[in-house]
């Protein structure tokens, strides 16, 4: 038999031209996984030889070859062609399924069915035939009577006829509607094995939901669908669209931990952190507001020029008797001392480029008393506040300090000192207390450097030792700005007595969803003033 | 000299269907989209006004006092008259329409699904789905609605006798009004106006009991109290 390696190397470069030069490696075919026909990891498409051989006994290994790789540049070039597709198609089918594995199997069959079909309309492909021969669980006889329908090919099934007219109106080639269609998918697999729990429930009672699983484990599929294949840039990108489509957090979270694992490695083994340590659990919450907040950058002004304290010559003024004589110019003057004709040098202070060109560090106080939102249960507008603030610091390379209270005479409040590790500002920002109100100012005043961090509140402020907050603010010389929820008796006592502080802008907000928009503008404004 | 582009291939773009889905599809569209257009005829004017009646205020639900095993209360006489108006309307209009239950299905999944379409557009599915299901051959029915952006209003509304709806997921207000001998069976949970004006027929709740202060509080306030869990007249 001819080396498997010198069939892919003469097969790969037809692969190509077929597919139109995908921008993948050239693939290697490996030992092991006797099961998964191949693997794509970190797009470099791995082929299992002991899967190759097992299938040649039927089929030239070529046509096998082949069909694997139209089957899995498929999935790179047309669907799920990315992390953010993967994820929404996924999310339906557990929204059907409410299952984990049952979701994940019918989300990687959907995919499956999209990719060998958009392959079997554009061109030859030995598919069909491997489909024939490849030994069948239930759910892959459901596809296999599917694909008999839908590409016209007899691939010897002769069961599931009814199931598969009902799968054939899907319009699987049309990317705008996949959601929609992997749901229709979903519910007629559903309904599928309700009626076949139902069937054998004199068997005895079951868990129905593993019933495809079961019966599919000791079969060969073609590939695994693992997540594990993106980059990390990729999986970013679909968590932030994740975290926008997403109606709370705990629907994130619910996305999330299924995939968790797997993202993981990727993002281990790539030495990023994306605001998660090495080695612990992806805390789903901070990661949800980290990603949300990404979606609303802020765009703050440096802080530009600094007053150098130095005089320079900057224009002429008549010389008058009793002035200093240093300061006139014998130039202008034509060598004539007269008061009114003599000219001397008007001086003023100058502003260079000083030391602090960049933003400032930024100390985030954050209320988590039981008057806010617990950001574990429903999106928290102030916690989103913040972490577009903090996102917008850390980007322009300054640290962020915080500060989050309750009632911190019973020790309920998390200090956290200057820092540009995401995972731990957001975790601090994502604890929530839910007890009383009371702020220890010491403590906020232990953030303050020489360099004058710029302080960013959220509060509703009904906080018990207000006064003493109000008397801190009245002798901070830093750049403040409070974001008040609510309109309350607090609040506006706070604004009364902040009115004359230039120093300190207040933004009231009644509804929280307006928070994020708020603060871009505003934020904008206050540092263009400082200008 | 060697023409450059002679590695170029002369392409021939196929018409028609390349495999069989392409026909499937086409024909799905085909009734997917005459069974929108024929909504879309519907009177918009009094869809509007439904609309409105179903956004107010939710106190006014508590303040008709409203029980779904009692009367009908007078200021659901105009609604159920409106709604009564539409649903005879979608008959008139779907009577020409051939479909089958699982076209109902897609219907569902398609209005419930979108997020951009405004509720006013869609508001009223439920009445429209309705009449899908009186006017369907079949008897047995079954919804999945869980994971819907928009909850439907008026399902199983005047459903006849011999025809069986299960919904899993939550369904929005006038569930099984008026219903007419049908069978609808709810795993989820029910808006205001449950069985307004039923004549006969059962609906049953078959979701767990609520467990919350909040979710209890709203089940009485819909007149729809945590002890009634099936409705049979």
């Amino acid at each position: 038999m001819q080396d498997l390696n010198d069939i892919l190397t003469n097969i790969w470069p037809k692969i190509r031209d077929d597919h139109f030069f995908p921008e993948l490696p050239t693939p290697e075919i490996i030992d092991g996984g006797e099961r998964v026909g191949l693997e794509i990891k970190g797009k470099k498409i791995s082929l299992s030889r002991s899967f190759i051989e097992q299938m040649s006994r039927r089929l030239p290994p070529g046509l096998i070859i082949e069909g694997l790789l139209d089957h899995a540049v498929s999935h790179y070039t047309y669907c799920p062609w990315d992390f953010y597709t993967h994820i929404k198609i996924y999310k339906e089918a557990k929204s059907v399924l409410e299952n984990k594995t049952m979701a994940r199997k019918v989300s990687d069959c959907f995919m499956d069915v999209v990719a060998d079909t958009h392959c079997v309309r554009q061109k030859k492909t030995p598919l069909p035939e491997i489909y024939k021969i490849s030994p069948k669980g239930k759910l892959d006889e459901v596809v296999c009577a599917l694909y008999q329908k839908i590409w016209g090919i007899d691939l010897g099934v002769d069961k599931f006829e009814n199931t598969a007219l009902r799968l054939s109106g899907i319009p699987y080639l049309d990317r705008r509607r996949w959601p929609e269609s992997m749901r229709r998918f979903a519910l007629v697999i559903k309904e599928l094995n309700q009626e076949d729990a139902f069937r054998k429930d004199n068997a005895g009672k079951e868990d129905e939901s593993h019933k495809f699983q079961r019966e599919d484990k000791n079969q060969s599929s073609l590939d695994n669908h693992s997540m594990d294949q993106y980059s990390p840039r990729q999986i970013e990108d679909g968590l932030q669209k994740l975290a926008r489509e997403s109606e709370s957090p705990m629907e994130f979270n619910a996305i999330l931990e299924d995939v968790e694992e797997e993202i993981s490695r990727v993002m281990q083994t790539k030495g990023k952190k994306m605001g998660l340590g090495k080695g612990s659990r992806l805390d789903g919450d901070a990661l949800y507001y980290m990603k949300l907040a990404q979606n609303y950058a802020l765009h703050i002004q440096k802080r530009r020029m600094e007053r150098s304290g130095a005089l320079y010559p900057y224009n002429h003024v008549p010389w008058e008797a009793g002035q200093p004589f240093h300061d006139i110019d014998p130039f202008t003057s034509y060598g004539k001392l007269l008061p009114g004709l003599t000219k001397s040098w008007n001086r003023i202070e100058g502003e260079i480029y000083g030391h602090e060109t960049g933003t400032p560090d930024c100390m985030v106080i954050i209320d988590s008393s039981a008057s806010m939102v617990a950001p574990q249960k429903k999106n928290s507008h102030a916690v989103l506040g913040a972490a577009c603030a903090v996102d917008a610091y850390l980007r322009k390379g300054s640290s962020v300090a915080v500060y989050n209270f309750s009632d911190a005479d019973a020790g309920d409040e998390f200090i956290l000192n200057y820092s540009r590790d995401k995972r731990k500002i957001y975790d601090g920002l994502c604890r929530y207390f839910g007890g009383g109100t009371r702020l220890h100012v010491k403590n906020i005043q232990a953030f303050q450097t020489d360099r004058l961090p710029d302080i960013f509140m959220i509060t509703d402020m009904q906080i018990t030792n207000l006064g003493n907050l109000i008397r801190y603010f009245n002798e901070c010389e830093n750049r403040i700005t409070v974001v008040v929820i609510g309109n309350n008796l607090e609040s506006k006592q706070f604004r009364k007595t902040m009115a004359l502080q230039h120093n300190v802008q207040i933004y009231g907000v009644e509804n929280q969803s307006d928070i994020p928009e708020i603060v871009l503008g505003k934020i904008r404004e206050f540092f263009n003033h400082s200008r | 000299m060697k023409n450059p582009f002679s590695s170029f291939k002369k392409i021939a773009v196929k018409s028609g269907d390349r495999i069989p889905l392409d026909r499937y599809v086409r024909k799905n569209k085909q009734v997917m989209d005459n069974l929108l257009t024929q909504y879309q005829c519907l009177d918009q004017d009094m869809i509007q006004k439904l609309c409105r009646f179903l956004n107010q205020p939710l106190h006014h639900v508590r303040e008709s006092g409203f029980h779904c095993t009692n009367k009908l209360p007078e200021i659901l006489h105009i609604p159920m008259a409106r709604a009564g108006k539409i649903y005879e309307h979608s008959r008139q209009l779907i009577e020409h329409i051939t479909y089958t239950v699982d076209d109902i299905k897609n219907l569902c999944t398609l209005t419930g699904l979108s997020k951009s379409v405004k509720p006013e557009q869609t508001g009223l599915t439920g009445l429209y789905i309705s009449a899908l299901i009186n006017a369907c051959d079949e008897s047995y029915f079954e919804f999945d609605f869980q994971g819907h952006q928009q909850e439907l209003h008026f399902l199983g509304f005047r459903l006849e006798s011999g025809k069986k709806i299960i919904v899993n997921g939550n369904l929005g207000c006038f569930a099984g009004a008026q219903l007419n001998g049908g069978e609808l069976i709810v795993n989820g949970t029910l808006g205001s106006w449950c069985a307004a004006g039923m004549t006969k027929g059962r609906i049953k709740i078959t979701s767990d009991e609520p467990s919350t202060t909040d979710h209890k509080r709203q089940r009485w306030f819909y007149g729809l109290p945590v002890s009634v869990q099936e409705i049979v007249r």
